[in-house]
């Protein structure tokens, strides 16, 4: 309900809303009427509108409220959230108050995300992957990237070059070389590991060599088209 | 009660150029927004994306030029491994 001041007044006059009780002294250097008595009958205030332009400061009672717009919100408390928490772009959970290791470059908390990737073949001869009952997922914490994939066999045929597949969801970094685990159902070598690429969304496959100093990667032609591949990996990206 | 879908996609651009595509399935009943799903994927400078959505064909073309691509090339195979290792 709108509330009807009296007109010209002088600096310092008072008004006494009748509806509410709440008591207003007028202030002339900024030409508003300022709220200075609340009644004292109730237990909280209810804002409907306008704008708190200074401070608001509570007392051991709860705050309710539907919108809160402030440059900062400081509590001593918890805080409890019935709905999300939203964070605007590049803003997240600054964990700077906490001690750091010597090599820290960052303490906040920025991203999170979870989805679906689809693993591809990069080489190897195949011409894609079998999509019934694929199951490729990731989670994206902070610049930490985890993803796992279940490929229930490949199309086409395999050939001579090395097997590697394609699809990451996040790019991975310069020398951000990241090695996970692979189990393959059918054919190829068992106890392979993968490997993540530099700059790019692929994996290659490699296995040890006993004979050689060097590790080795399965051509294609050793995988089955119905054999399963199981996956999981986590490397850095920048974004 | 009416149930739609349809698919947002957000870009995201690498400094290298390399673009990220993450593409949302989101499902609305009666106009609000009871589901998404992301999927995400990665295109390279360089990469045919002659299968992309158009909105990534276009970023591609705007940015993808001879020098970033060589660029790309170049940065990746700096930091290849050495073959065999």
């Amino acid at each position: 309900m709108a509330i009807t001041f009296p007109a010209s007044p002088a600096d310092g006059a008072t008004y006494t809303n009748p509806t509410t009780g709440v008591q207003y002294i007028y202030n002339t250097a900024d030409g508003v009427w300022k709220t200075y008595v609340w009644p004292t009958n109730t237990n909280y205030l209810q804002l409907t509108g306008g704008t708190l332009t200074g401070d608001l400061a509570l007392g051991t009672n709860d705050l309710s409220a539907q919108d809160i717009t402030s440059t900062t919100l400081t509590t001593t408390g918890a805080i409890t959230s019935g709905g999300n928490i939203v964070m605007a772009s590049g803003n997240g959970i600054d964990f700077s108050a906490n001690a750091n290791a010597a090599g820290m470059t960052s303490e906040l908390l920025d991203d999170y995300e979870e989805g679906n990737w689809t693993p591809g073949v990069e080489s190897g001869g195949w011409s894609g992957i079998n999509s019934n009952s694929l199951t490729a997922k990731y989670v994206k914490i902070g610049r930490l990237v985890h993803v796992q994939a279940y490929i229930e066999g490949l199309t086409g045929s395999g050939n001579g070059t090395a097997m590697r597949l394609n699809g990451l969801p996040f790019s991975t970094i310069s020398l951000g070389y990241s090695a996970g685990s692979v189990d393959v159902g059918k054919g190829s070598v068992k106890g392979m590991y993968i490997r993540t690429e530099t700059n790019s969304d692929r994996i290659g496959f490699y296995y040890p060599s006993e004979s050689s100093a060097s590790r080795i990667a399965p051509n294609g032609n050793s995988f089955y088209d119905d054999g399963y591949i199981i996956l999981h990996l986590s490397y850095f990206t920048n974004s | 009660m009416a149930f739609t879908e349809h698919i947002e996609y957000k870009e995201e651009i690498l400094p290298n150029q390399t673009i990220q595509v993450r593409r949302a399935d989101v499902i609305k009943k009666d106009g609000v927004e009871v589901g998404r799903t992301y999927h995400r994927h990665v295109v390279v400078p360089g990469q045919d994306v002659s299968d992309q959505p158009a909105e990534v064909q276009a970023i591609a073309a705007a940015l993808w030029t001879e020098e970033v691509v060589s660029a790309y090339q170049a940065q990746v195979a700096a930091s290849a491994l050495p073959e065999g290792e």
